[in-house]
């Protein structure tokens, strides 16, 4: 049995700035996830910051946190948005490497003072007289902390939906937890479901940027930390890729309007809510039925561009028919899905 | 929401015929099961014993109410007791004995607004109904209490979060091609129209709130024209002084008239006129301070000597505006009593005989009335009108941002606005603002 301060569950943004944190205060602190290589993954769209959360991320950067310098050390395209509008609504938004990412936001949980990583599962959390006294792990054994935190995102009782097909996951390829679910639904903390979803990604050598908007970088390249000299790196070396701008047209609109029933979010299989800022395209087509064309951003996923973020196209239809209206997109008349679009369930409750 | 149950007397202190002691909380029946010889019905008047273990405390009508539908949403008791304070008191100790404590003030009401059966106005209103002591106040508060005030601060609210809609979207989604572009002139237009709507509900505002705070006439003259014989005269034909309190003066006194039930407050000044006299100086001078605060003014002149210059010399220097001429001693002058329809309107009248008066207590009613004549009143509180004000005054600030172009300005102060004004409804009401509102309500409601 052994002792911690503090036991962060969960690898995320959350789990990592919270156990860095805890680390850096100068308390003994265990990080426990899933997947040792999942610690950093960013699960979705790779970008930080941005009109709703570059506040956020400055503020955990003035706490010396991580996410505002692995973000300046990954960036590969960088804006400051709302430039003209008056400073208090400006808002720097990076598009990152999510490779690099990952690698910066490891190298700082791996090699901290205080932190302990540990790759397991946890199963369940011990009290005693309503006192929480540590987590209990799928093997049994039992490590004790005063402090447990949960960030599980949406991994607790996880299950991916893309058009009929439903399978249980944390995101694509990575298992869910469950029993962690089942516990805290049978102990009296009030489980409820969200949902949110995520596009399907496209091969980039198999898109035509010929006639596509492009993006670029704002020059100077603007930065979000204000803590550090963005690890030595000289603004120079950091990567910049542009990003492109495409639409949905009526023929991407018909093919999703004729594809109602096989919608996990309209046939009744999906009634758990989803955040207000990213609707699925299924969603602004359905809803916004007088639009005849929606913007699509081609963000870039890696330093090595191998794969796009088609951002604007997040769907749960059933790959079939996510290949069949993206080939409408001009650009991507000739695209290929690496990874199909997918919408995922899962579990939440409020903290006691 | 899991709460306590609480309980009161919701009828005055002292002996009565019958008192009334209401309960409130979750899953009353079982909780006062062992008081009661049987069970009670849901509203219906039922005859039931109350015993402590076995001893008869009381025989008494007791009516269930079923949450939700209840004045707090939550299960209800209200049980009607004979009008004893021993009994009554014993009753309570009772039910603190089975886990039923005594509410705090306003705490009744304060769950009904936790229960969305009441919105704050409401709930504010309903204390002014209990305070009322006038007819015209008790119809401002309903007014107040049936929405209209609150449906007016909805609606101008309603048009401000359109426009902070309209300036937040630019601002939020700036690289949306479904945002249309801002336009100045519509959103200075749009300003300007629910700065219109503001300034005219604060006009109808400000009226409740004096009605709230009653009329006050001061009777102003000479020294020895009558003013407080006319006052006692006015006092003692109707015999219903409510109160009468030694202002903060030593020679205005204020005193409570009530006409058909119209309470203004009269005031009693001290008679003006040049002198050296210290004493007398400083009492003209709380007279003109009188007249200062009063909303109108029953100017006394002796009718034997008619108006004199120094009379219409006092008029003008203490800028007295609003008021009537009462001429008496008409008993002297040998005049009928009459009233004018001059301006300012003339009343001929007798203090001594009382010829004449019931001319003077008509034009006070009337003039109350015509003050408070409109059914568009609300009886707005201190509160709302500094909301709405504070409203106001960011509007203007958001109206020259947007003359600026400054997009982050024109949106916050469009948000102060908006909170400033909302918070009148309740809406992000602080635990600051229910303690205050609920500790000036009288006990249990």
């Amino acid at each position: 049995m052994q002792n911690y301060d503090v036991i962060v569950v969960g690898g995320g943004h959350a789990g990592c700035e919270a156990a860095h944190a805890s680390a850096r205060l100068g308390t003994k602190t265990l990080l426990i996830t899933m997947k040792l290589d999942g610690i950093g993954q960013m699960s979705c769209n790779p970008a930080v910051g941005g009109i709703g959360k570059s506040h956020l991320a400055r503020e955990v950067d003035a706490l010396d946190g991580l996410i505002c310098k692995a973000a300046d050390q990954a960036s590969l395209q960088s804006r400051v948005l709302n430039s003209s509008k008056g400073a208090a609504v400006r808002a720097t938004r990076i598009q990152t490497c999510r490779d690099e990412y990952k690698k910066a936001i490891q190298k700082e949980i791996m090699h901290h003072e205080n932190l302990t990583v540990l790759q397991s599962t946890v199963k369940s959390i011990d009290f005693e007289l309503k006192k929480v006294k540590g987590v209990i792990l799928d093997t049994d054994e039992v490590l004790e902390a005063k402090t447990i935190i949960i960030t599980a995102g949406t991994f607790l009782d996880g299950i991916i939906h893309m058009g009929e097909k439903t399978f249980s996951a944390g995101r694509v390829g990575d298992k869910s937890s469950i029993e962690l679910e089942n516990y805290f639904r049978d102990n009296g903390f009030n489980v409820q479901r969200l949902k949110t979803g995520t596009p399907p990604r496209i091969k980039t050598s198999s898109i035509d940027f010929e006639n596509l908007e492009q993006q670029d970088s704002d020059n100077p390249i603007p930065m979000l930390s204000y803590l550090h000299d963005h690890y030595g790196q000289p603004i120079d070396k950091i990567l910049k890729l542009p990003c492109f701008i495409t639409h949905t047209n009526l023929s991407t609109h018909n093919i999703i309007l004729n594809s109602k029933k096989h919608s996990p979010l309209f046939n009744g299989k999906i009634n758990s809510v989803g955040p207000r800022y990213c609707p699925s395209i299924e969603d602004k087509v359905y809803r916004f039925s007088d639009k005849e064309s929606h913007q699509i951003f081609l963000e870039p996923e890696t330093s090595d561009n191998l794969e796009i973020y088609p951002n604007g196209l997040s769907t749960s239809l059933p790959l079939e028919i996510q290949k069949e209206f993206l080939k409408t997109i001009k650009g991507l008349e000739k695209c290929e899905i690496t990874q199909p679009g997918y919408a995922i369930e899962y579990s939440y409750f409020d903290p006691p | 929401m899991k709460t306590q149950a609480i309980c009161a007397i919701a009828t005055p202190p002292g002996s009565s015929a019958l008192g009334i002691i209401r309960i409130s909380g979750n899953d009353l029946k079982n909780l006062t099961k062992q008081i009661f010889s049987k069970d009670l019905l849901n509203r219906k008047a039922i005859l039931v014993s109350i015993l402590d273990d076995k001893t008869l405390l009381d025989n008494c009508i007791s009516i269930f109410y079923e949450t939700p539908s209840s004045y707090t949403g939550e299960d209800m008791i209200e049980i009607i007791c004979h009008g004893n304070q021993v009994i009554m008191n014993s009753i309570l100790s009772l039910l603190n004995k089975i886990g039923v404590r005594l509410a705090k003030p306003g705490e009744f009401t304060e769950r009904a607004l936790f229960n969305d059966k009441v919105d704050l106005i409401q709930a504010e209103a309903i204390s002014d109904l209990i305070s009322a002591s006038d007819s015209h106040a008790v119809k401002a508060a309903h007014n107040s209490l049936s929405g209209k005030f609150a449906d007016e601060i909805k609606m101008i609210c309603d048009k401000i979060l359109a426009t902070r809609a309209e300036v937040e979207s630019v601002i939020n989604f700036p690289e949306d091609d479904d945002v249309p572009e801002l336009s100045i002139t519509n959103i200075k237009k749009s300003l300007s129209k629910i700065l219109a709507d503001i300034e005219g509900l604060i006009k109808k505002s400000k009226k409740g709130l004096a009605l709230n705070n009653r009329p006050t006439y001061a009777v102003v003259g000479k020294p020895n024209s009558g003013k407080s014989s006319l006052i006692n005269s006015l006092l003692r034909e109707d015999a219903s002084i409510v109160t009468s309190k030694t202002g903060t003066t030593r020679d205005s006194i204020c005193y409570q008239l009530n006409i058909d039930d119209s309470i203004i407050n009269i005031i009693d000044t001290a008679g003006i006129h040049e002198t050296n006299d210290e004493v007398e100086k400083e009492g003209i001078a709380r007279s003109a301070l009188s007249i200062a605060k009063s909303d109108r003014v029953l100017y006394l002149v002796d009718d034997d000597q008619g108006l004199t210059e120094e009379d219409k010399n006092l008029i003008e220097k203490y800028d007295i505006k609003d008021y009537f001429l009462v001429f008496n001693k008409i008993d002297i002058t040998k005049k009928e009593p009459k009233i004018t329809t001059t301006k300012p309107q003339e009343i001929y009248v007798s203090v001594k005989t009382g010829q004449g008066m019931h001319l003077v207590e008509q034009t006070i009613k009337t003039a109350f009335e015509s003050d408070n004549s409109s059914e568009n009143i609300y009886l707005a509180r201190g509160r709302h009108i500094e909301c709405l004000q504070d409203g106001q005054k960011h509007l203007i600030d958001s109206d020259k941002a947007a003359n600026e172009k400054s997009l982050d300005f024109l949106a916050e102060e469009l948000r102060l606005s908006h909170l400033a004004i909302s918070s009148i409804l309740g809406q992000n009401p602080t635990e600051e603002l229910l303690t205050e509102i609920f500790t000036s309500f009288c006990i249990g409601k």
